[in-house]
């Protein structure tokens, strides 16, 4: 086996240039990691590709040798989505792949690499008063595009933009066999890119979007461009009755008016506790349909009894939540423990069903004596279209054995009791797979049937997902 | 092990990544890691980095190789990352600790680094200075002026010691100068060197009990730091000459006069910025000065581009860090016409890649110095 690593070392580094491949343990250990608590395998091999045709030739090589190949964005998902879960596999760090490929005003469209920031992406965009609209998950510092497609992220202005896959327009993929194909419109070369992601034979993107790396790897994005927002508003209420604030939700999101809608509990980064907080944010055309939403906003939380708190808080969320903590800290002044590494078993509920999912968390944290351990945690929903993105955040230490075993076995407890009542879930990592695979099994089924089809070797990404026939 | 110390910053690393390449035009951040971006691998940036410590602490790495090595030294220690953690972790700590580490280990330090570390030895200077040549009355006081070796034994600087004295004496401040001043140990420190840092530091302070100094006025931006946060002085004031200027200027002892108008921008330097957090008084003596129109550079403050410099890379990779240097005279708004700073090393660095600048690159003292 010595000697064929080395062969194949030397090969990856024919391909993708000498500085772009390590194999040296200090990689090898970190790239085994992402931002879960969990450690996969560590791979053979670190890659940094530049270019499609390079992709395209490693998995090529890779079906020869019959190589596992994990690709990754920036790895900032606590779901453990990006850890290789086979032995001596190739870790694809598609965080060089970063360029703006083109800006397409007339088509409101932008197409990009994978591996650029959201945060990135957007700062250019800004320079002509445009956006993505979705503006990426909270981690928007680090997390890529790519990676947001791969796991279906969710976080800013998703009660009006969706999740991220509601914004891609076409893909350019490789497939695990090495061909490069392009979705939805961009299939035609021809065509301008991002017309439609619908045509051609159907939402063949729809296929990547979420799939965890297993079908194909993403290797150029083309997503819906819109017009930065002329005017924001913001409100923030207090709601005493928990359960109160969730209908106000409710009844806003019906209306459909809000850019970004964030429901909280036991937040720590402010001192409210046993009450729920209600961040909202609306946009419009003109200063009046602004006011005119955000009375219609304050009305109902008014008749739901909430305390109206300001639009500071609000506005200091937008501003900087996606944005570095030492912004928050210096507003918000939150305990040290906030800055403990987190697990955020995520997952979509239904609006009206937040009170149920807020008791199995509770239940949990109190099952697992969290205080014992110096656990802490915050409840988050965030508006996503028509439901809400469920996050039971939980702050702990890792340098304490017992500590990080308690909070693994909680994030498979949240996944398993979440998919039992109901909950559905965009990141099926190697925490949550397990417990979730075996309630949606006739279109796992499926989902195994096309994998094989799109990869007889099993080699993209093995095990991810509950998928695994790599080595049979 | 040194890297047991920082263990508390370690495992609070939740490798949010944010340290990689966040950009943000709200908060006027671009980028973060000038090694990260060029060599791209994690372990070049600070997640990374924070990760091979907790390897190192938990055993799972053991052979400072060379890779290992060029991982550990590639790094400026200006604390972008540090400015922008997700977890407010003092990644610096982390950093200096692994360099500490590798030495111990018995690898370190570089090859490249060695000719620096021998000459604080033998002749307690960065530079091999053999003499100190600075002709100044020796007056009697207990307020220092540590001109620092890099100011000191580069030609191209020295007047930056004669007019820090000339602002000083103009505020009513007599300060001491030693004639055997030696190095603070700053680079020692960076690489990771402690025998020598500590040999220095004993040195500078059973001079400075001895001759009964109260207070340590710096120019140089990298002793600053290191008399502030490396050498636990509990009964010397340390000052970096900025904030003096301040004071007395707002006390009225140092009064401005107008001068020809001139266009001037700032580059904070990593160890007065990021590490000591001075990065209001720069500005505010500029402001006061009529006449003078002060513009801020593209990255600045907190989110400054460093100039490629720090953490041992100027001395060990000059061409790296002229590269990166580049990067930063990109920040230079247009129709500048000084681009000040407060730190020998950025100085150095910065003229060398702006050798066709067509703006003076120097000291804020300097520049003051006409005004008074």
């Amino acid at each position: 086996m010595k000697i064929m690593k080395e062969e194949i070392i030397e090969t990856l580094k024919d391909i993708c240039s000498p500085e772009n491949v390590s194999s040296h343990l200090s990689d090898l250990l970190v790239y085994s990691r992402d931002t879960s608590p969990v450690a996969g395998f560590p791979p053979l091999a670190v890659v940094r590709p530049r270019k499609t045709s390079e992709v395209s030739k490693i998995m090529k090589l890779a079906n020869e040798y019959l190589i596992p190949v994990v690709p990754r964005g920036a790895g900032t998902h606590p779901a453990g989505c990006t850890i290789p879960l086979k032995e001596n596999s190739i870790v694809l760090d598609l965080t060089g792949m970063n360029q703006i490929l083109e800006i397409d005003e007339k088509n409101f469209s932008v197409t990009v690499q994978p591996g650029i920031t959201w945060s990135r992406l957007n700062s250019v965009l800004h320079q002509y008063k445009m956006t993505t609209g979705f503006l990426g998950p909270v981690s928007s510092y680090s997390a890529t595009v790519g990676g947001a497609c791969g796991i279906g992220s969710m976080g800013y202005c998703s009660a009006k933009y969706g999740s991220t896959g509601e914004n891609v327009l076409g893909l350019e993929v490789v497939l695990p066999t090495g061909e490069v194909i392009r979705t939805g419109s961009n299939a035609n070369p021809s065509s301008p890119k991002g017309i439609s992601r619908y045509v051609h034979g159907g939402d063949i993107t729809g296929l990547f979007i979420n799939s965890h790396g297993i079908f194909g790897i993403i290797t150029e994005i083309t997503l819906n461009l819109f017009p930065e927002p002329d005017e924001l508003g913001f409100s923030t209420f207090v709601f005493d009755n928990i359960e109160k604030g969730v209908i106000a939700s409710h009844r806003i999101m019906w209306k459909r008016i809000p850019l970004s809608l964030i429901y909280a509990d036991g937040f720590l980064t402010m001192d409210v506790k046993n009450a729920g907080i209600l961040f909202i944010v609306v946009d419009g055309l003109t200063k009046e349909e602004v006011k005119g939403k955000l009375e219609i906003v304050n009305k109902i939380c008014r008749e739901e009894g909430g305390t109206d708190v300001g639009e500071d808080y609000s506005r200091m969320y937008y501003e900087i939540m996606p944005q570095s903590a030492v912004a928050l800290a210096k507003a918000m002044k939150p305990p040290k423990e906030l800055y403990y590494p987190i697990i955020f078993p995520c997952v979509r509920i239904p609006v009206l069903d937040f009170m149920k999912f807020r008791k199995i968390a509770l239940d949990i944290f109190k099952e697992y004596e969290i205080e014992k351990y110096g656990i802490r945690y915050e409840i988050v929903a965030f508006a996503v279209s028509n439901s809400f993105l469920f996050s039971s955040v939980f702050h702990y230490r890792e340098d304490n054995e017992d500590v990080l075993k308690v909070a693994k076995k909680m994030a498979e407890e949240f996944y398993r009791r979440n998919t039992l009542a109901g909950g559905a879930y965009h990141q099926m990592g190697i925490l949550a797979h397990p417990s979730v695979v075996p309630q949606i099994k006739p279109v796992h089924e499926l989902l195994k049937k096309i994998k094989k089809a799109l990869d007889p070797n099993g080699i993209l990404h093995p095990g991810m997902m509950g998928i695994d026939f790599y080595g049979c | 092990m040194a890297v047991e110390r920082v263990k508390e910053e370690i495992y609070t690393c939740t490798r949010c990544g944010f340290c990689r390449s966040a950009v943000d035009y709200k908060r006027g951040v671009n980028l973060i890691c000038p090694m990260g971006e060029r060599y791209g691998m994690d372990t070049f940036f600070a997640r990374g980095k924070v990760g091979i410590a907790r390897l190192i602490y938990e055993g799972k790495i053991r052979n400072f190789d060379s890779s290992l090595l060029e991982r550990i030294y590639h790094c400026l220690t200006c604390g972008n990352c540090m400015a922008h953690c997700s977890s407010m972790i003092d990644t610096l700590s982390i950093f200096f600790a692994l360099r500490e580490e590798a030495i111990k280990n018995g690898n370190a330090p570089l090859e490249v680094h060695k000719k620096f570390l021998k000459n604080l030895k033998d002749f307690k200077n960065l530079y091999g200075g053999k003499e100190f040549t600075y002709e100044y009355e020796g007056r009697t006081g207990n307020t220092l002026l540590f001109t620092g070796c890099s100011f000191y034994y580069d030609r191209g600087l020295k007047n930056v010691v004669e007019k820090s004295v000339e602002l000083l004496l103009k505020s009513g401040i007599e300060p001491v100068i030693f004639k055997d001043e030696i190095c603070c140990g700053d680079f020692a420190k960076r690489i990771g060197d402690l025998s020598t840092f500590n040999l220095l530091k004993e040195e500078n302070l059973s001079k400075m009990k001895e001759r009964g100094i109260k207070e340590i006025i710096t120019i140089c931006s990298h002793c600053y730091r290191t008399f502030k946060m490396d050498y636990e002085l509990k009964d010397i004031k340390v000052s970096h000459i900025v904030e003096v200027i301040k004071k007395k200027m707002r006390e009225k002892k140092l009064k401005p006069k107008r001068g020809e108008s001139a266009v001037v921008t700032y580059h904070d330097p990593c160890y007065l910025g990021r590490h000591t957090k001075i990065l209001e008084p720069q500005r505010d003596i500029i402001k006061m000065i009529e006449g003078v129109r002060f513009v801020e550079m593209k990255r600045t403050k907190e989110n400054a581009w460093c100039c490629g410099a720090g953490g041992g890379i100027m001395e060990g990779f000059p061409l790296l860090a002229n590269e990166i240097a580049a990067e930063r005279l990109a920040d230079v708004p247009d129709g500048v016409d000084y681009l000040l700073t407060s730190c020998p090393f950025c100085i150095m660095n910065l003229r060398k890649a702006g050798k066709k600048a067509d703006y003076y690159i120097g000291d804020l003292v300097e520049f003051l110095i006409e005004f008074f």
